[in-house]
């Protein structure tokens, strides 16, 4: 089954976007892809990236007010990325900051869970290992589940919690003199969130949050301007229409008999790429399913600035609403009311469905954070199972 | 009890076995007392006991029932075994003088049990020494083994031994040959890497002024560095150690020139159980998602070999016929000069154990209708033959 994710705004090629699309392809082909009846081997994933011609920054957004340099020296060493990010995950969360890990997987087990697991993506250097973790997240999310208070937790320490949960919640169809590789990514996924957790609720998180707030704004600014200027027209498309419509194209091209169902998966602002190709530049491609994940595609259509929206239709907002793409099958639009930039898509279209899903993440995380959750792709296994 | 076998040679040629294995640790996770501090992810096992079993049982079953299969050497007859087990349930063992209980595998037992199997291998220039391992095993710079009560003190590693540096070690004191069997984990322990003062010391002192006074010296490990061994669960031999068990009970050796004998040496050794562990694991995994284990060796000095064989080595045989649609038209065989082995149109692989040799293997329509498909000349080597015949699946 092809696959095909479309990212949003503020993606630049680079060790982040590169360990983002490892961590995304490994949870997609463990748990959406089996949920959808494939299997993860035979699942075709296609990523085109557009943000090379995204919005450029003469000045590299030297008009960003920024509340701290320090912020640039988070901590020392190549885990800096990796550190950053899980401050993201747990930023404005629920977690308490003056108390451990520990203390807090006692008031919420399957948070900390699922927040320790982002934490081990945010690590994850290639696929493999990213597979290797979302297997081991589906064990433990039911595991979890079904005990929500495990025994153990009440003498758990630091040291051994993460040996503790991998133990408890393994299942396997063989047993091994030693703990697999695993433990390690989940151990170092631990230390980050060991580490993040006082800074998480600190002034130095918001002032991170502020940074990157700035950032995606700006870049969303810039890459929506830059794409509504340069789309160009169905006779002459621009360079990042050209680009995902031919990955949609060759994806459809690698459907086949035993495997003829396309996947679309569009992140923020590639839900308007994706939607201008599937009403405009390419209005015979088939899909199967669009899943808009924190998109403004409603937006836009209030605004209508697609190629194809018409002030007039449908003629008597808001009690009617605009036609599916014809060749669309069917369409989720997942947001989160915590995410600013994302948007419903049932008040203007018809046939689609709204799911919200609560990344757990404040307003300044919250855009971001949907991939990086492993509950989300839980989730989205659950609604693309469904007939 | 840790000897449990004395076969009186004395100071003869023989062969010494110290066999170890442990399955419960007791401060491990799902042990029944205090957890150790850091657990690395490690907890009970089923398989070490049974798998120590399997081997002490192959060891002495000459001894028990004279001609079963079992060790065979008579220029280095089994001396004596010395063995550890610990297991939620005591171990037993039938021996020539009765059933014993195996003492348990702390590493106070271990030092006492490998000193004097130490003792014994020094005995003779022409002893072979044997050194098995089923339990918890991670790697560092070297590799370590733990013993049933890792994890009982604060200095949890006290309780475990560097088996990379024993090897130098006694490689230095005896003088006859040496064949370790390490089926453990070598995955390298993020935990131990990063604690300092942690790392465990060898059984004995390596001396670098001396040296290495060896014949022969043969360590073959379960896996790979960085790598997993498996054991099926529920309490079966792991698949290192029947893998080993296998190689060692005719499926590996090389005639010896002019001689009725079939000697097993280290190479040998290790390329079958490699080979085997391969076999099996192409057999089970499209069924069971299981992972590859391809064992690891590291062979020193001469040739001398652990068995020497009185029978020809046998060859696990399996001819398959692609695309399997087709199998129910064709005779499957396999033919030397003195016999066949066949099957008529039947909706499986052939399989069957042959002695090695040069085989016709082939695929033939009974009706003449098919095309047949047929391999003169074929060179059947111990451990196993595997050979799609026909087309593509």
């Amino acid at each position: 089954m092809p696959i095909v994710f479309v990212h949003g705004v503020n993606n630049r090629d680079g060790q982040i976007y590169n360990e983002n699309e490892s961590s995304r392809n490994g949870f997609l082909r463990e748990i959406v892809g089996p949920a959808l009846g494939f299997s993860p081997d035979k699942i075709q994933l296609f990523s085109p990236y557009w943000g090379g011609q995204g919005a450029d920054f003469f000045w590299k957004m030297a008009v960003l007010p920024d509340p701290d340099a320090k912020v640039e020296t988070f901590g020392v060493g190549s885990t800096d990325e990796a550190y950053a990010r899980v401050v993201t995950v747990i930023a404005d969360s629920n977690f308490d900051g003056t108390i451990s890990v520990v203390e807090n997987a006692k008031k919420d087990f399957a948070g900390v869970v699922d927040a320790l697991y982002a934490a081990a993506m945010a690590g994850a250097t290639n696929e493999n290992e990213a597979r290797d973790l979302a297997r081991s997240y589906l064990l433990a999310s039911e595991y979890t589940g079904k005990n929500p208070s495990p025994g153990w937790l009440g003498t758990a320490k630091d040291s051994n919690f993460v040996d503790q949960l991998e133990y408890g919640a393994k299942v396997s169809s063989e047993e091994s003199f030693g703990a697999g590789g695993i433990l390690d990514s989940l151990k170092e996924g631990f230390s980050r969130l060991i580490n993040a957790l006082p800074d998480a609720g600190s002034a130095l998180a918001g002032r991170l949050g502020r940074r990157q707030l700035n950032e995606v704004v700006t870049r969303f600014a810039g890459d929506a301007f830059t794409y509504l200027a340069r789309r160009g027209t169905k006779s002459n498309p621009g360079e990042i229409v050209k680009i995902v419509r031919d990955s949609l194209r060759l994806a459809v091209a690698h459907k086949n008999a035993d495997d003829d169902k396309l996947v679309v998966i569009a992140h923020s602002f590639g839900g308007e790429i994706v939607y201008d190709i599937l009403t405009h530049f390419d209005a015979e491609l088939e899909v199967d399913c669009l899943v808009t994940v924190g998109s403004q595609v409603g937006l836009f259509e209030e605004m209508k600035l697609y190629v194809e929206s018409k002030s007039d239709v449908p003629p008597n907002p808001p009690t009617e609403k605009v036609v599916r793409p014809v060749k669309l099958k069917r369409w989720l639009n997942v947001f989160d009311l915590n995410d600013v930039l994302s948007f419903r898509i049932e008040p203007v279209f018809a046939d689609t469905s709204d799911f919200a899903y609560d990344t757990g993440f404040g307003s300044l995380s919250a855009h971001g954070g949907y991939f990086m959750r492993p509950s989300f792709y839980k989730r989205l296994a659950a609604r693309l199972s469904e007939s | 009890m840790t000897l449990i076998f004395d076969s009186g040679r004395g100071i003869a040629p023989s062969t010494h076995v110290l066999a170890i294995g442990v399955g419960r640790y007791p401060h491990l996770l799902g042990g029944d007392k205090k957890l150790a501090d850091k657990p690395m992810g490690l907890g009970q096992l089923d398989s070490p006991s049974v798998s120590l079993k399997a081997l002490l049982d192959w060891f002495l079953a000459p001894v028990m029932l004279p001609g079963s299969v079992g060790f065979t050497n008579q220029a280095a007859p089994l001396g004596t075994i010395h063995s550890l087990a610990s297991a939620p349930q005591p171990v037993n063992i039938d021996t020539p003088t009765g059933t014993v209980t195996l003492d348990c595998a702390t590493k106070d037992n271990i030092d006492n049990a490998f000193t004097s199997w130490l003792n014994v291998v020094k005995g003779s220039d022409t002893n072979i020494g044997v050194f098995y391992f089923c339990g918890h095993g991670v790697m560092v710079s070297d590799h370590y083994l733990l013993a049933e009560d890792f994890g009982s003190t604060l200095q949890a590693w006290t309780k475990a031994f560097d088996v990379s540096s024993t090897i130098r070690a006694v490689e230095r004191e005896v003088n006859g040959a040496l064949y370790f069997f390490l089926d453990a984990c070598r995955e390298v322990s993020r935990d131990l890497a990063l604690s300092v003062g942690a790392n465990p010391m060898a059984l004995m002192q390596a001396d670098l002024t001396k040296k290495v006074i060896r014949k022969a010296s043969v360590c073959i490990s379960a896996t790979g560095e960085g790598e997993l061994a498996f054991a099926p669960p529920g309490g079966e031999v792991s698949r290192f150690s029947k893998a080993l068990l296998r190689a060692l009970s005719g499926f590996s050796g090389i005639k010896s020139a002019g001689q009725p004998v079939w000697e097993v040496d280290g190479e040998t050794l290790a390329s079958a159980i490699r080979k085997i562990l391969e076999y099996e694991w192409e057999k089970t995994q499209s069924q069971k998602g299981n992972r590859l284990q391809v064992c690891g060796q590291l062979i020193n000095g001469s040739s001398v070999p652990l068995l020497r064989l009185l029978t020809t080595p046998k060859v696990a045989v399996e001819i398959n016929y692609l695309p399997e649609v087709m199998r129910t038209q064709y005779e499957l065989y396999i033919q030397s000069t003195q016999a066949k082995v066949a099957q008529i149109r039947e909706n499986k692989c052939l399989e069957t154990e042959v002695p090695m040799g040069v085989y016709t293997v082939g695929a033939v329509d009974p009706n003449g209708v098919h095309q047949s498909d047929i391999r003169p000349d074929e060179d059947l080597r111990p451990p196993c033959y595997n050979l799609e015949l026909g087309g593509q699946a």
